[in-house]
């Protein structure tokens, strides 16, 4: 299925708006996914990821990620670092879910 | 725990994770009929889950290890969550982790109740589904 990336934009455009790196971001949870089915939100590179999933939170009504973690693809992110420095361009789906615990039975 | 309500939360919770959405973060949903959620975790070694969610969300679900094709998956030894030994109920191996009904059944874990989890965001059927999925990509690299 292809997705439609409806891209919002987040600030008005400007000169040094066009200098900055922008990408589509999905965060898919399980309790739905953000900012909808087959949308993205633009954001700028330089925006944290933390940002982003608090944004995600809120809008599925997640109260508690204390122990969640985000991925993409393979690789956990660092939300406290932006998306430019996570390496992190073009359009990108975040899974974002609570870690697994147990173990040792 | 009624049947009905049961379903009703089921479905509720199985509805929260489109096939395009799972898709998107390498999960193939083979069925989404109360009981059962039957997925598949894409990898380059994939797995088979089957989570029975009968008495959901009063009891979690238990999870089966299965091979794509359906079949009974004899797991290798990762440790961690994913136990080979045989679960004193099922005989079979079993995923030992907060969440399933085979952990919270266990003589290892019988203090450390399902009610201490039940209703926690991200403890709902798909958020149970993507922590093992999480886990078996990070242990079968």
């Amino acid at each position: 299925m292809s997705h439609i990336a409806v891209l919002e934009k987040d600030s008005p455009s400007n000169d040094e708006d066009k200098k900055i790196s922008h990408l589509g971001v999905a965060i898919i949870t399980p309790d739905g996914t953000y900012p909808g089915e087959d949308e993205y939100r633009r954001v700028s590179g330089q925006e944290k990821i933390g940002a982003i999933l608090k944004l995600a939170a809120d809008a599925l009504k997640i109260t508690n990620t204390t122990d969640w973690i985000a991925k993409a693809g393979d690789r956990q992110l660092d939300p406290t670092r932006t998306f430019a420095e996570e390496k992190l361009s073009c359009v990108v789906d975040i899974e974002y879910h609570k870690h697994e615990g147990g173990g040792g039975a | 725990m009624h049947d009905a309500l049961a379903k009703a939360n089921f479905e509720a919770d199985v509805a929260k994770l489109s096939d395009d959405a799972a898709a998107r973060v390498g999960l193939e949903i083979q069925a989404r009929t109360y009981p059962v959620l039957d997925l598949t975790v894409k990898h380059s070694r994939p797995l088979r889950l089957r989570l029975r969610c009968d008495f959901w969300d009063e009891l979690p679900p238990a999870v089966e290890l299965l091979n794509p094709d359906g079949t009974l998956l004899a797991p290798p030894h990762l440790g961690d969550i994913f136990n080979d030994g045989a679960h004193p109920s099922s005989g079979r191996p079993f995923i030992c982790m907060r969440g399933t009904r085979e952990y919270h059944t266990h003589s290892s874990h019988l203090n450390d109740r399902w009610d201490n989890y039940r209703g926690q965001d991200g403890m709902n059927i798909p958020g149970i589904a993507m922590q093992i999925a999480r886990a078996w990509r990070r242990l079968t690299k």
